[in-house]
């Protein structure tokens, strides 16, 4: 338990740093943001899995947060794409 | 008239070795309230689109280092509450004590850094009032910072019930779940603000 616990930790922090760098140095702007919001909704399932346990509850709540995961996601790279 | 008795409600006792069986209720609100922000990311970005030059020259003034550390802090102080939460299943009372106060102590360096930021912003004369981006900017992170405020509370009422409990019981170990399942969303919450309002505004 505490094992998965350091290695999801590690995961986030390591996720978040190649968050940065990719606005820092990726080229084209809609990859460079679609990567960045991906690497994020990543992140945001493994605190969801690893921290919250969601992946022990309800199927309805699983498909929930796996939706609004996406939603957030996509909605935020496809209107940054409209105007970049 | 024949008086109805009120419907009691008994907990069930949680297996203090287990995963709880029952799914703590406190995900609805978790459900409502992601949805409120979902809400809010996508507002945020439909207002960024007919001027995005603007928003993108507004995130730039934002110092990215404050939003990186402030990442990385709360991402650890979850950390540390979710092994709070592990050793409470454990049983392990003395271990409770020290990652929950861990977690607090390493929590309220996001108060110190945001805190920071704010005065550095409100004393260069960026207010609300400045442009859309930064009233945005106060707005989300202002609401984000009502819900960290109200997360340390929980893991202040935490650590004192942990501290006047001579044995880890199911009342605990569920507070431990259920106060923890909050504190780590206001994390979840962060992990798309910071993208959001600090680096979209910085790819070229």
């Amino acid at each position: 338990m505490n094992r998965a616990l350091l290695l999801a930790w590690a995961v986030l922090v390591l996720a978040t740093l190649l968050g940065f760098g990719t606005a820092e140095f990726m080229g084209h702007p809609l990859v460079a943001v679609g990567a960045i919001m991906i690497v994020a909704g990543g992140k945001v399932i493994i605190i969801l899995r690893s921290f919250m346990e969601l992946g022990e509850g309800p199927i309805a709540f699983k498909a929930y947060f796996g939706v609004w995961v996406v939603a957030c996601v996509g909605a935020i790279t496809v209107l940054y794409g409209i105007a970049p | 008239m024949r008086r109805v008795p009120p419907p009691t409600f008994v907990a069930e006792p949680a297996e203090a070795d287990e995963p709880s069986s029952s799914f703590p209720s406190i995900w609805t609100f978790i459900a409502i309230d992601c949805t409120s922000f979902g809400l809010f990311f996508a507002v945020f970005m439909w207002e960024r689109m007919p001027q995005a030059a603007l928003f993108d020259a507004s995130a730039k003034l934002l110092d990215v280092r404050f939003g990186l550390a402030n990442t990385l802090v709360l991402i650890t102080s979850s950390y540390l509450v979710a092994l709070a939460a592990a050793a409470a299943r454990r049983g392990d009372l003395h271990d409770v004590r020290r990652k929950l106060g861990l977690g607090i102590g390493v929590g309220a360096a996001f108060a110190l850094l945001k805190l920071t930021e704010y005065s550095l912003k409100i004393a260069a004369g960026i207010t609300p009032q400045t442009n859309a981006f930064f009233g945005y900017y106060f707005g989300l992170t202002g609401v984000h910072f009502v819900h960290y405020a109200a997360g340390m509370i929980v893991l202040a009422l935490m650590l004192g019930r942990a501290r006047r409990a001579s044995t880890v019981d199911p009342g605990l170990t569920s507070l431990m779940i259920s106060g923890g399942i909050f504190w780590h969303m206001v994390d979840l919450l962060w992990v798309f603000l910071f993208p959001m309002l600090y680096l979209l505004g910085r790819v070229q």
